[in-house]
């Protein structure tokens, strides 16, 4: 420092005190400032605080401890007292700390000031942020138009609350991505069982024998930490088998006791010619199947004449011998034996019929419900009313807003809205039968030409959201997203993209986030929510240890910053947009919400903030939940008289069935509407008719069966599938900046087998150029040819992979998301101060594996190169059918 | 559900166990299913830098088969420590439960431990200027918890106790899992022992994070890492 | 004089509500003190034009947007300890967080909602501090501000953040 500067500084301060600038008080405590502070700061287990709270990295939501120590979370750990982890964890839960402390981390609300997506922001108060948006939002549902508020979310957590807030506001747009996700796999389970329960609910611990079909447990799926450890367990200490049939050496398959690589789309063929062998080898449960399945054993047995394991060999590659020997140890190992598959046999064109083949297979031996069986969980209600049984009533406290009016034919009915519609459309509405036509809300909730998304519950149809609104179905004034990626995650991202950044099309963007990414970048306003480690959530899933139970997501911290939870923004917003939305948010703070919400639960509240976790003690496993007696209290006001019901005749109530009778008793049967498991289903040729799918495709037959992926047949040698996958320590594009995840996989280069590879003419880490086709089945945009996209990226050999497939992760490449996200360098070097070997590690210059210190960067953005292609009926993102060609760059 | 029931975090600070003649731990590699909690957990607990790491899991491809084998590797508190030996500054001390410890504050930089770990489980962490390794978790250790990688193990792969008492749960396993030596070529006599590990996976595993191996020669270099 | 209405501390205290918040009339006041701003001027001769006007709501306004670009959203000069120190930065956090709620400090409001590891809040319990304790503070805590300083010096466009880097060299 000069002599100078130093006197300028001295002079500037005392020019400051003379001008009576003073931004501070101290209070006396000053004095007592020492060494003591010193010394504080390192993690110390007997001084920091434990509460438990509920996991929010992933969608398994576990029972976690947090430490706090210094008013910050330092650590999480498990807690034992969750019967769904039994104490166990994964890498994801430590995410948390590194999302609500990043330096990047949204803190204030903000307000665009340049073009949208220019990247140009200033901070503004709630107050400024309320009052904009209410005031957009607030003549909307004055003039009898709320339906153009539209509400986007990626992951919802609250257990209803933003449904309560659409709902008093009027809208039906509360979208979601269940298409990009999960719903080819939801409709079998809710054509099967009536329900989807979050899954089926396997018990693990006791199972002898699992054939996974594409599930990955190990990694990713919901469930997966459940499943993970009781698996494990159950396979080193008691010797049960793990079978994995998926086209890469994923955790789950490297440790399954036989893995088989199987050619995308052809999972339904191996578990036909597996009925077919079961059925041919006589080691079907008759019982179980005469009982329960809606169809004779016959019928069954003809419609798997041709699917044999020779057959199914050519089709999927998998050795017939070893799918007979398969069949057969897994029916004599019957009923503590399961199936269990997710993506890797659902997201195909055909995946909800391999699904039901699938289904089929444990209805066959008999498992269902049985200990180490196929078990399904109370989770959605089983006996008529909705909400998990074990369980006391808990539900937001708030007053009800009612639900918003069908856009059906007489009620509520938005003719203007609905004539703007291509005539194509009107017609498809007005034709519908009244079981769709009553629950029909507009394209963009309920795309008529996918009415299975809709038609058992919402599901909806994510990728399309943004076509839809770029072709006019539905105007939008205000569009809110909430943890929200679409604009990276979203198959043709790029196309989303386009929509996101034209205001006529989106007049409004408001986007509620902890992170600012692709989807906040594109927004006019950024609303800083609370993080999971800051606000409440009432917790409750599926139990594979079978006995329901609940818990608490609690703040351990206050919110950082002016950040605040989704549920005060809405209630806030709510309060501000006035005209009658106010009354239904009347609770002042979030706790006062929720131990309401609690109130009939048989401890006290501050018990439960105590122990984190709620479970009926000696309650019953939910085994065989179809064969329990109704209570009297069910059965009164049913048309039940003891011995006047035929068996097999409906125990109904309202209208409604909610029993059966079995061996002349009223039994409590399978929630579907004719209380047994519907093998065989008419919905699925009723919905093809509906929206004109020809009756030839696979996906329109009322019995499960196995037809080609359309774009598969006959696949030219120079072509390959293109599939994706999740790491353990990812999830979805919401972790790309977490640190020590993103230090774990930053990259993601293309799996192909050694020999594929070498058949192209490549090495290992030689680049290539990967074009992804468009989809030629009965699908959005059919008929479009040619390639849809193309990315770069450099080659990885393993002989786990599917030789016609290639195969990278989805998590990677973010262009939003800063420093880890996209892990990048600083573009200028500091001026001075750069000690650079010291400099070298911290975060602010970027991180090791940045290009430009010499790493391998942050991995290739793909989702603009794959096509939307929503699977016929139900909408289902067919993520695992591209077809792609590759070339040496 | 009475309030007197003490909850299983608020046993902790109070039960110490300080009475191990030989910490150890037990990596049972049939178990693992290659999920990172543990070291991702250890990052979080002991605030390790990007670029430093106390423990890995290793992602092997098998050589016979299509499968990927699951390592996760950390310092192996041997009895015969190299790095103890190596150390000119007296910095790395072995505690009375045969843990291997580096005392930060004597740490000198002079890097001949890393040079004489055989497992390459010890860094630089160029932030602090000190040699960095596991040390099972003092703090945790101290107050009645297990090291965090063994804490947050969901599939319980990861075992932590006494090898000195036949009467241990780690002992027991290890007896009956015929638990052994990683590199026992190396004749450091590790207290890390593991279950199913095989030769050609001691080539493969010293160090990187991740199954892309473009990543990992950035990872040896940038990382003060040894080959 | 108490330790924290030094010239030094004051200076320390300026930067940091610089660092806190975007440029409001009051703060903009004090720096146009005619006395105060000449010295500002020897310091960084380019606030200049910008303390001899009278500001408008443009003026406040692009002051903001540079604000905003510099610390808040996808920051080029994030103005957290995080981003610099990564090993410990919790703890420098957690310090802070903890002197925060023993009452330590009386935070002005707009202090009130940075992180704890934030700049301006660790320059305001750096002004309080004097002898070794002030030393010890910085050391723990603070040893990121050259490259904090270095990274908004390169950064900045506008005159007012380049004072406050100068500032800060010497802070």
């Amino acid at each position: 420092m000069s002599d100078l500067t130093r006197r300028s500084i001295l002079k500037l301060g005392s020019a400051l005190i003379a001008g009576g600038f003073s931004p501070l008080r101290v209070s006396a405590q000053n004095a007592t400032f020492g060494k003591s502070f010193g010394v504080l700061g390192r993690l110390d287990y007997s001084k920091a605080k434990a509460t438990p709270t509920i996991c929010f990295a992933c969608t398994n939501h576990c029972g976690v401890i947090g430490w706090v120590q210094d008013g910050l979370v330092r650590k999480i750990d498990g807690n034992p007292l969750d019967p769904n982890t039994e104490g166990n964890l994964c890498s994801k839960a430590q995410g948390m700390i590194s999302y609500t402390y990043y330096p990047e981390r949204i803190l204030y609300p903000l307000r665009r000031v340049g073009k949208r997506g220019e990247g140009k922001w200033k901070r503004i108060t709630w107050d400024e942020a309320y009052t904009e948006l209410a005031e957009k939002m607030r003549p909307l549902r004055e003039n009898g138009t709320p339906e153009e508020f539209v509400f986007h979310y990626g992951r919802d957590k609250t257990k209803g609350y933003t449904k309560h807030f659409t709902n008093a506001f009027g809208t039906p747009h509360r979208l979601n991505r269940r298409s990009i996700c999960s719903s080819n796999r939801r409709a079998p389970l809710m054509s099967f069982y009536g329900r989807d329960f979050e899954w089926e609910t396997q018990d693990l611990s006791n199972t002898k024998y699992v054939i996974n079909w594409g599930g990955n447990p190990y990694e990713a799926y919901q469930g997966g930490l459940f499943m993970a450890h009781r698996l494990q367990n159950a396979r080193v200490d008691h010797g049960a088998k793990l079978v994995t049939f998926e086209v890469r050496p994923s955790a789950t398959a490297s440790k399954s006791d036989e893995f088989y690589t199987v050619m995308p789309g052809t999972d339904g063929a191996v578990a036909f010619a597996m009925i077919h062998t079961i059925l041919k080898e006589g080691l079907e449960d008759k019982e179980f199947w005469n009982r329960w399945a809606n169809l004779p054993l016959d019928e069954l047995r003809k419609s798997v004449k041709d699917y044999t394991p020779e057959w199914a060999e050519k089709k999927s590659g998998v050795p017939a011998a070893d799918i007979k020997r398969i069949a057969i140890e897994f029916a004599k190992a019957a009923p503590a034996c399961c199936t269990m598959s997710n993506r890797g046999s659902a997201k195909h064109y055909n995946g909800m019929q391999s699904d039901r083949a699938i289904r089929t297979l444990d209805v066959l031996v008999g498992n269902v419900g049985k200990p180490g069986g196929y078990c399904l969980s109370s989770l959605r209600g089983w006996s008529g009313k909705y909400g998990q049984e074990g369980l006391p009533n808990l539900k937001l406290p708030e007053p009800k807003a009612s639900d918003p009016k069908p856009w059906g034919i007489g009620e509520g009915f938005d003719e203007v809205a609905f004539k703007k519609l291509p005539k194509k459309v009107r017609d498809r509405v007005n034709n519908f039968p009244d079981k769709w036509r009553k629950k029909y809300f507009g394209e963009l909730a309920t795309p008529s030409e996918y009415p299975l998304a809709w038609h058992w519950y919402q599901m909806r149809v994510g990728q399309l959201v943004y076509p839809y609104i770029k072709q006019g179905r539905q105007k939008v004034s205000v569009y809110m997203s909430f943890t929200l990626g679409a604009a990276f995650g979203y198959p043709e991202a790029n196309a989303a993209r386009e929509v996101l950044k034209d205001e006529k099309l989106i007049p409004f963007h408001v986007a509620i986030d902890i992170g600012y990414g692709e989807q906040a970048a594109l927004a006019d306003m950024i609303l800083p929510e609370a993080t999971s480690l800051e606000r409440w959530d009432y917790h409750s899933t599926n139990c594979y240890g079978l006995v329901p139970y609940t818990g608490i997501r609690q703040p351990l911290v206050d919110p950082q910053g002016e950040s605040k939870s989704i549920q005060v923004i809405l209630r806030e917003l709510a309060h501000k947009i006035g005209g009658g939305m106010e009354k239904h948010f009347t609770y002042k703070d979030d706790e006062s919400l929720y131990r309401d919400w609690y109130k009939e639960l048989p401890i006290s509240w501050e018990e439960f903030k105590r122990r984190g976790i709620w479970q009926e003690k000696d309650r019953p496993k939910d085994y065989e939940l179809y064969e329990r007696l109704l209570t009297d209290g069910e059965l009164a006001g049913t048309n039940f008289k003891a011995g006047k019901l035929a068996d097999g005749a409906l125990v109904e109530k309202d209208g409604k069935a909610v029993g059966i009778i079995k061996d002349g008793k009223a039994v409590r049967g399978f929630p579907t509407p004719n209380r047994v498991i519907n093998v065989y289903d008419e919905i699925f040729p009723e919905a093809a008719t509906a929206v004109g799918l020809p009756l030839s495709d696979g996906n329109a037959s009322p019995l499960a069966t196995w037809h080609e992926v359309p774009e598969h047949v006959d696949l030219p040698a120079d072509r390959f599938i293109f599939s994706t996958f999740k790491w353990n320590v990812h999830t979805q594009g919401r972790s790309g900046h977490w640190k020590y995840s993103a230090e774990i996989i930053h990259t993601n280069p293309i799996f192909m087998h050694p020999e594929t590879g070498k058949a192209l003419g490549l090495v290992e880490g030689d680049e290539v150029e990967v074009s992804v086709y468009r989809p030629t089945g009965f699908t959005y945009r059919a008929g479009e040819k040619g390639v849809m996209g193309s990315f770069k990226n450099h080659v990885r050999f393993l002989k786990g992979m599917h030789k016609r497939v290639v195969m990278c992760s989805h998590h990677v490449g973010h262009f939003e998301h800063g420093i880890v996200g996209e892990s990048k360098t600083s573009e200028t070097s500091p001026a001075e101060g750069k000690s650079s070997k010291l400099a070298d590690q911290r975060l602010k210059d970027g991180v090791w594996w940045a290009k430009k210190r010499g790493g391998i960067g942050g991995g290739v953005h793909i989702n603009d190169a794959l096509p939307i292609n929503p699977a016929p009926l139900i909408g289902g993102q067919n993520w695992y059918d591209n077809v792609c060609s590759i070339e040496k760059v | 559900m009475s309030k007197e029931e003490v909850l299983p975090w608020e046993k902790i600070g109070k039960e110490y166990r300080q009475d191990y003649k030989r910490a150890g731990m037990l990596v049972d590699l049939d178990r693992c299913i290659g999920c990172h909690s543990c070291s991702v957990s250890c990052k979080t607990e002991n605030e390790v830098p990007l670029g430093n790491f106390r423990m890995r899991v290793r992602y092997l491809e098998q050589p016979d088969n299509k499968q990927i084998s699951f390592t996760p590797l950390i310092c192996m508190h041997c009895v015969d420590a190299p790095c103890l030996k190596a150390c000119p500054s007296k910095a790395i001390r072995r505690e009375d439960d045969g843990r291997v410890f580096i005392d930060e504050n004597r740490c000198d930089l002079e890097k001949e431990c890393v040079e004489a770990c055989p497992y390459g489980a010890i860094s630089i962490n160029v932030e602090k200027e000190v040699a960095e390794k596991c040390d099972f978790c003092t703090h945790r250790t101290e107050v009645g918890l297990d090291p965090a990688c063994v804490s947050n193990c969901p599939t319980d792969a990861l075992v932590f106790g006494d090898l000195d008492n036949p009467e241990s749960r780690i002992s027991k396993l290890a007896e009956k899992k015929k638990a052994k030596a990683w590199k026992a070529d190396e004749k450091t006599n590790p207290s890390v022992l593991y279950v199913s590990h095989e030769k050609w996976m001691e080539k493969k595993a010293n160090t990187g994070v991740q199954l892309d191996s473009k990543d990992e020669d950035v990872t040896y270099e940038q990382n003060n890492l040894k080959k | 004089m108490l330790s924290y209405m030094t010239p030094e501390s004051v200076v320390a205290q300026l930067a940091a509500s610089l660092l806190a918040h975007e440029i409001d009339a009051s703060l903009i006041a004090s720096l146009q003190q005619p006395e105060t701003a000449l010295i500002l001027q020897k310091i960084e001769p380019r606030v200049a034009p910008l303390l001899d006007k009278e500001w408008n709501s443009q003026d406040f306004e692009d002051a903001a947007v540079e604000y905003c670009r510099l610390f808040i959203l996808d920051p080029v000069a994030p103005a957290r300890a995080a981003a610099y120190n990564e090993k410990n930065s919790l703890e420098v956090a957690g310090r802070i967080q903890f002197m925060l709620d023993s009452g330590f400090l009386e935070l002005p409001e707009r202090f009130k909602t940075l992180a704890p590891d934030h700049v301006a809040l660790l320059l305001l319990v750096y002004s309080t501090l004097q002898g070794d304790d002030s030393i010890q503070f910085k050391s723990d805590n603070l040893a990121w501000l050259p490259d904090f300083s270095g990274r908004l010096e390169t950064e900045c466009q506008h005159p007012l953040y380049l004072l406050v880097a100068q500032i800060l060299r010497v802070v």
